[in-house]
């Protein structure tokens, strides 16, 4: 995430909890589907090719399955089979949204977002700062796995039901010593360049509402009333 | 009237958890627009004092603190951590665990940012500083694709964008390359130049020598030696070594003699034509490798970042898939999967490299139940950590550490090992260590590889220089009194290749 | 080290806090999608990832024994739950967790064993909170298409009454069984590395 700004970030927490309430209540067949397309088409508009025929070829697949499922005569497994298909339907959508939301904006933005709004220190910079350290603790994994493999330690998925507490103590408990020293370097160095609130940081990227926002929020805000009257209807 | 940037009354401060104090009614005074370098063995009090000039001592660590600092003429007293940061500014030793932003521009300007200035002033500094330390090209680059020397040159920046009068830092060098280190020292020199009070904590000492104008040497916790410039510059390297301090001159040192004798030099491992890239058409990183090595050589690596040093210590160790080509060690050809055990590669932070709750129980982890107790005494005692062996670990210092994970490679038999920078941030004393548990590796019958740009290691450890650039092996001769000015010369050269 | 009875959380400790609630979602994320690959894992998720994430609780309340730590952790651990969208699960959760941090809160932050209870009561009315939209929703799905699927009435009503609310119950009480193993176990490990190690 870079310095990029498609959309003001308040409009798109605004589509995507939207869409995400919305979501849980897209109960009929086409509905559903209708939802997924148009998260889809969202991500499209944001150039998130990839990750939209992915998670739409998935949605696609246990739809086929969905649709011929009554042909099993076990109807305890059949209703078991549906449900979780219909968990991992609503959560591709709400994945689909989510990836829409880091697509259209970034961290400068988000934290401008939280000054605006008067977010609380406890809140703000505990998030800025977990932001800032995730691709920090994917490196740091990285390390550690090339690590433990010339233990001839190997970390499969298996691994972590057979032995659990070992898994704990490969892969956790080095990573959280490590953070344990870095969080108390990087908040001398966040203290001595005078970082205490947010409140009190010079706002360096003003948002201001254009036009673009309104109009997509209006149109996401109307798709969804619209489908919820699909929904709805007798 | 005096010029004094720092002044140091009667301080002393003893760490809560430690036992002995750091610091002992130390009396300093330090003058405006000098450079000064405070340096000492390791466990002087060299980074305790580094805090009490900064605040962090005793506003971030706790413990008993007496004594009077004053930066100018400010009594610091009742200052805060953000009052210190409105007069010194800091560097730490590394820059990865420093910066707060993602991105390199709002990075420079955080300090600013925090001091609520108009943003109109804060883009002016910020651009000041981003010429005055020539980072332009970095401004778009994310700050996680940044090395360690750039990622410095932020640091510097930043602390340039908030216009402070002191600098304060912390083993500097100690992350950098031979490259970047040398930046370092143009960095220095245009701040000093601009009438900056600069005040070094270091082990390495050959990139101040033509800047410093004071040298302190610290002895637990006391003032040992305050030399002026003059009587720096005139410490021979015998001196240098009694004081526990590396060289100034780095032209002046020779390679050192093999401590031990190897007596057999069978061929060991043999790479043929090794090529790797990433993705399957990508770039590749490594071209067509041919080469050879015996046991008992130690050799040294060098090249720029991203010549493909570290690449090939992990396709030789079976962490990275070779996409052509074959390795053989002893004539057979080994597949990648067999390679982890009889490759070892020993990485540069030994935070991942530790997994088990004491020191003995390190040498255990990983291994097959039945070889558990074995050799364990011995590998210990070697490596002076026997009275150790029930301690964490975590609580062990580099050096130990260092030695630690070495002890894990020769309990695992290993016939190759690899070392990533084994003595970055050591001083004198802990590097020698090091070259001499390398030493004893190869009169062993191991082939050492140690990736590396302390010269001063290599004078003492290694025999053969292979030198990569872009993927290939640009270089491969012996380490001589005539070929080491070439080795200073291609460490030089460093820098980061272009992706 | 001795608790620090009224002081309160400051910038440092928000930084702490935001190290470890990144290492919190990626050990969610982790485990949780590995969990996510296999059936059971899939039902049982959370129960499975609170387990994993207790570790990095035990730990940061050694090192920020402050009021509103357990509250802090626990917003930014379902803050996610936004991203997945699902608004009414998250707001259920930090209500959970408010009631949590009271408990913690009540004892000044000062005894372990409060600590797991803590944990245990986050994690599980966090199950409950961020799960129960799904299951309520899930309900009126199979009721909307009793048709496609030639459901007769009777059918429904057993499945629903056998699988979807005896589910959502079971993986509740499944979170209180290992979210108390996890803390304990995870209050061990604090004890064999960090606290051994003097680094808490």
């Amino acid at each position: 995430m870079n310095k990029k700004s498609i959309l003001d970030p308040r409009i798109a927490a605004y589509i995507v909890i939207l869409f995400g309430a919305g979501a849980m209540f897209m109960n009929k067949a086409i509905t559903a589907h209708i939802f997924c397309a148009v998260a889809a088409f969202y991500l499209i508009t944001v150039k998130s090719f990839k990750t939209s025929f992915i998670s739409l070829g998935i949605y696609g697949i246990i739809a086929l399955l969905m649709a011929n499922v009554s042909k099993i005569h076990n109807t305890s497994a059949m209703l078991l089979l549906v449900s979780l298909s219909y968990f991992v339907q609503k959560l591709i959508v709400l994945f689909m949204m989510g990836s829409f939301f880091t697509h259209v904006t970034s961290i400068p933005y988000v934290v401008s977002a939280m000054q605006k709004i008067k977010a609380p220190d406890a809140l703000a910079v505990p998030l800025m700062v977990a932001l800032r350290f995730f691709p920090t603790i994917h490196e740091d994994f990285k390390s550690l796995k090339d690590s433990l493999k010339l233990r001839h330690i190997s970390i499969r998925p298996l691994s972590f039901i057979i032995h659990p507490v070992r898994m704990m103590e490969y892969l956790f408990v080095p990573i959280l010593m490590k953070s344990l020293r870095t969080s108390d370097e990087l908040s001398a160095s966040a203290m001595l360049r005078g970082f205490e609130h947010i409140k009190e940081q010079t706002l360096m990227y003003p948002l201001k509402m254009k036009l673009k926002d309104y109009f997509v929020g209006i149109v996401s805000t109307l798709i969804v009333a619209a489908l919820f009257y699909l929904q709805f209807k007798k | 009237m005096k010029n004094i940037a720092v002044e140091l009354k009667d301080l002393s401060f003893h760490y809560q958890c430690l036992t002995r104090p750091s610091l002992k009614n130390l009396n300093l005074q330090i003058e405006k627009g000098s450079l000064v370098l405070i340096t000492g063995a390791s466990g002087c009090g060299k980074t305790t004092l580094f805090r009490c000039m900064n605040g962090l001592v005793p506003h971030f660590y706790e413990g008993k603190f007496s004594g009077d600092v004053r930066l100018g003429s400010q009594n610091t007293s009742a200052f805060s951590l953000q009052d210190f940061g409105k007069l010194t500014s800091s560097v730490f030793q590394d820059p990865r665990s420093q910066f707060f932003m993602t991105d390199v521009e709002n990075e420079i300007a955080f300090g600013c940012v925090n001091q609520k200035l108009s943003k109109e002033e804060i883009w002016k500094r910020t651009d000041a500083a981003v010429s005055k330390m020539r980072i332009s090209e970095l401004l778009d680059k994310s700050i996680f694709k940044l090395s360690s020397g750039e990622l410095q040159k932020v640091a510097f920046a930043s602390c340039y964008a908030m216009q402070n009068d002191i600098f304060l830092l912390d083993e500097p060098s100690a992350n950098l390359d031979f490259h970047s280190i040398l930046e370092l020292q143009k960095i220095l020199e245009e701040l000093k130049n601009e009438g900056k009070t600069i005040i070094i904590f270091e082990h390495r000492l050959f990139y101040l020598k033509d800047l410093l104008d004071r040298m302190i040497i610290l002895e637990e916790g006391v003032i040992k030696q305050d030399y002026d410039r003059e009587q720096t510059l005139s410490l021979n390297d015998k001196e240098l070594e009694k004081l526990g301090l590396r060289s100034f001159s780095l032209e002046k040192l020779k390679p050192v003699e093999p401590m031990f004798s190897t007596s057999n030099n069978q061929p060991l491992i043999n790479l043929s034509d090794i090529s790797f890239s990433y993705k399957k058409h990508g770039t590749k990183i490594v071209k067509n490798i041919c080469f050879s090595a015996s046991e008992g050589e130690v050799i040294a690596v060098i090249g720029k970042n991203g010549a493909g040093k570290t690449t090939l210590a992990k396709i030789c160790c079976g962490l990275l898939k070779e996409k052509s080509g074959k390795i053989f060690i002893k004539g057979k050809t080994v597949p990648k999967r067999k390679r982890p055990g009889l490759c070892y590669f020993v990485m540069q932070d030994s935070d991942y490299q530790l997994f088990g709750d004491s020191v003995e129980n390190e040498l255990n982890t990983g291994c097959k139940k039945n070889h558990k107790a074995e050799k364990n005494q011995e590998l210990l005692e070697q490596f002076n950590l026997w009275d150790k062996k029930d301690c964490h670990p975590a609580s062990l210092s580099r050096g130990q550490k260092q030695r630690l994970t070495i002890a894990c490679a020769l309990k695992a038999e290993s016939k190759i090992i690899f070392f990533d920078e084994p003595t970055s941030g050591l001083d004198r004393k802990n590097m020698l260590c090091v070259a001499e548990q390398i030493q004893k590796l190869a009169a062993d019958g191991k082939c050492v590889f140690v990736i590396t740009h302390d010269y001063e290691f290599i004078l003492s450890a290694c025999k053969r220089i292979l030198y990569l650039w872009d993927g290939k092996i640009q270089k491969d001769f012996s380490l001589t009194d005539e070929t080491k000015y070439q080795v200073l010369e291609l460490l030089g050269e460093g820098g980061d290749q272009d992706e | 080290m001795d608790s620090i009875k009224n002081e309160k959380l400051a910038a440092r400790d928000f930084i702490t806090i935001g190290i470890f609630a990144a290492i919190n979602l990626v050990i969610f994320f982790v485990v949780g999608g590995i969990a996510g690959m296999t059936l059971i894992g899939t039902v049982a998720n959370i129960p499975i990832t609170v387990f994993f994430t207790a570790i990095a609780y035990m730990l940061l309340v050694a090192k920020v024994r402050k009021r509103g730590t357990f509250l802090i952790m626990g917003i930014v651990g379902v803050l996610p739950g936004f991203m997945a969208a699902n608004v009414i699960g998250v707001a259920a959760s930090i209500a959970g967790w408010v009631i949590a941090e009271i408990v913690a809160s009540v004892n000044h932050y000062k005894s372990k064993k409060i600590f797991v209870l803590t944990y245990v009561i986050g994690c599980t009315l966090q199950s409950a909170g961020y799960t129960l939209p799904m299951y309520v929703s899930n309900a009126q799905y199979l009721i909307d298409r009793q048709e496609i699927l030639h459901l007769t009435d009777e059918a429904l009503a057993v499945y629903i009454k056998m699988f979807t609310w005896p589910m959502y119950f079971g993986m509740v009480a499944l979170t209180v069984v290992t979210s108390l193993l996890g803390a304990l176990v995870s209050i061990k490990l604090v004890k064999k590395h960090f606290e051994k190690a003097g680094v808490v």
